[in-house]
């Protein structure tokens, strides 16, 4: 008490604490605003690869999407959920249970808040921007899944068809009796689908083949004239800033 | 007239009575010199920890919440203070992160008599509590020698409530067992 009497020690003003649970509040916020943009573009990312059309293709299917997977941002993404999670220790609702339960909720919330947003515009928006800094994070945060062919049939042959895919390649698809296809599934000129298997330069040893899910037709198309119209208008746009 | 509670005093100070600070010094002073003699166990600075404790609790006193209870509070002050303690003598590991506090326990019940407890753990608790590990020792000593509940203790240490129950009940086995081997 003497201390106090004499001045030595000082209470801390309201504001000093007012400022404090603002600035934390402030970068509660940030943090999960950055968990949901970075959760939103892994969705993004896999859905415009493809890769949520090669886990339909069983194990083969499993390690093209895996190979597919944004793991630096899955990474980044697991950090934020982790530093949220320190962020909220400090209320009861938080440290009276156990912390599986806080994570699971932080990460059940950033999930579904991440989906809603990659279901908006805002990646396309993106995507497309002149920010170099901003074209480079989507290009390499989209990985096309390995051994993840998709594309148009062109036409059928006796060993199968040929497809062509968006940037122009023409394989041969070989179709043998171990190839796996839906029930009931009959390749016709003109369909969009999805080839997993080996390939080189000319051929496709198919294990499995499905129509393609009809969301992806416009980015998967080969020579589209929408997508040609989109291609030109964006290189115009880019001569007239230049 | 009753007198006044521990919130409205603490209450009283934050409106600029510092005077009355001093009656929360009278009442929580041989709380806070039991509390941080049996928590430090080997560690000799206990009046110089006690006095830290009151002077954070004054320099904190706006960050108090008038609605809650005042004990917790002064209690969690004097936990990290505790803490902070031990980490510069070093003699003790405090752990970063518990792995006590990452899944969920089965619900341990807590004892509602605690007296009988106490004393058939009383020549354990008096003889063996600084053999107990940091993590076991504050439940422990919150527990029996604070007349703590299950949820004012995971106020306190800031953990969850099943995990302070599992703590007391391994704490207690390791008493016995330390107290047989003696």
């Amino acid at each position: 008490m003497n201390a106090i009497r004499d001045g030595e020690t000082s209470m801390h003003s309201k504001w000093h604490f007012k400022r404090k649970t603002l600035a934390a509040t402030a970068g509660l916020i940030l943090a999960a605003l950055t968990t949901l943009l970075v959760i939103s573009l892994i969705i993004f990312a896999l859905r415009q690869s493809g890769a949520w059309e090669a886990a339909a293709f069983g194990t083969t299917g499993a390690r093209a999407f895996f190979s597919a997977l944004p793991w630096i941002l899955i990474t980044a993404a697991l950090i934020f959920i982790i530093i949220i999670e320190i962020m909220i220790q400090r209320f009861a609702f938080a440290y009276h249970r156990p912390v599986l339960y806080s994570i699971a909720l932080i990460t059940g919330i950033t999930l579904i808040g991440g989906y809603t947003v990659a279901q908006t515009s805002i990646h396309d928006k993106l995507e497309k921007t002149q920010n170099t800094i901003t074209q480079k994070i989507y290009t390499k945060t989209i990985k096309k899944p390995s051994q993840l062919h998709m594309g148009q049939i062109t036409n059928l042959n006796e060993t199968g068809f040929k497809m062509k895919t968006k940037d122009k390649n023409e394989y041969k698809v070989i179709i043998t009796p171990k190839t796996k296809t839906p029930k009931q599934f009959e390749a016709k000129p003109r369909m969009m689908i999805s080839v997993i298997g080996p390939h080189t330069s000319t051929t496709i040893q198919a294990y499995g083949i499905r129509p393609m899910n009809k969301k992806l037709h416009i980015r998967f198309k080969p020579g589209d004239k929408q997508t040609q119209k989109q291609i030109m208008k964006h290189r115009l746009q880019r001569i007239r800033t230049q | 007239m009753t007198d006044p509670t521990d919130e409205a005093i603490a209450q009283r100070v934050q409106n600029g009575e510092t005077e009355a600070f001093a009656q929360l010094v009278e009442r929580y002073e041989p709380k806070m010199m039991r509390y941080i003699r049996r928590f430090l166990a080997h560690y000799e600075d206990t009046q110089d920890t006690v006095q830290d404790v009151f002077i954070k609790a004054y320099q904190n006193i706006q960050s108090f919440d008038a609605s809650r209870r005042f004990s917790p509070w002064i209690y969690r002050i004097a936990h990290n203070t505790a803490i902070n303690v031990i980490k510069k003598r070093a003699r003790e590991a405090v752990p970063f992160f518990d792995a006590d506090t990452l899944f969920p326990h089965p619900v341990a019940k807590q004892e509602t008599n605690k007296l009988a407890e106490m004393n058939e753990l009383k020549d354990a608790l008096d003889s063996c509590l600084d053999k107990l590990k940091l993590t076991y020792r504050e439940p422990i000593v919150l527990y029996f020698f604070e007349d703590m509940d299950y949820k004012s203790i995971s106020d306190i240490m800031r953990i969850p409530v099943t995990t302070v129950g599992v703590r007391i009940n391994r704490a207690k086995k390791q008493l016995k067992k330390l107290y047989g081997e003696k």
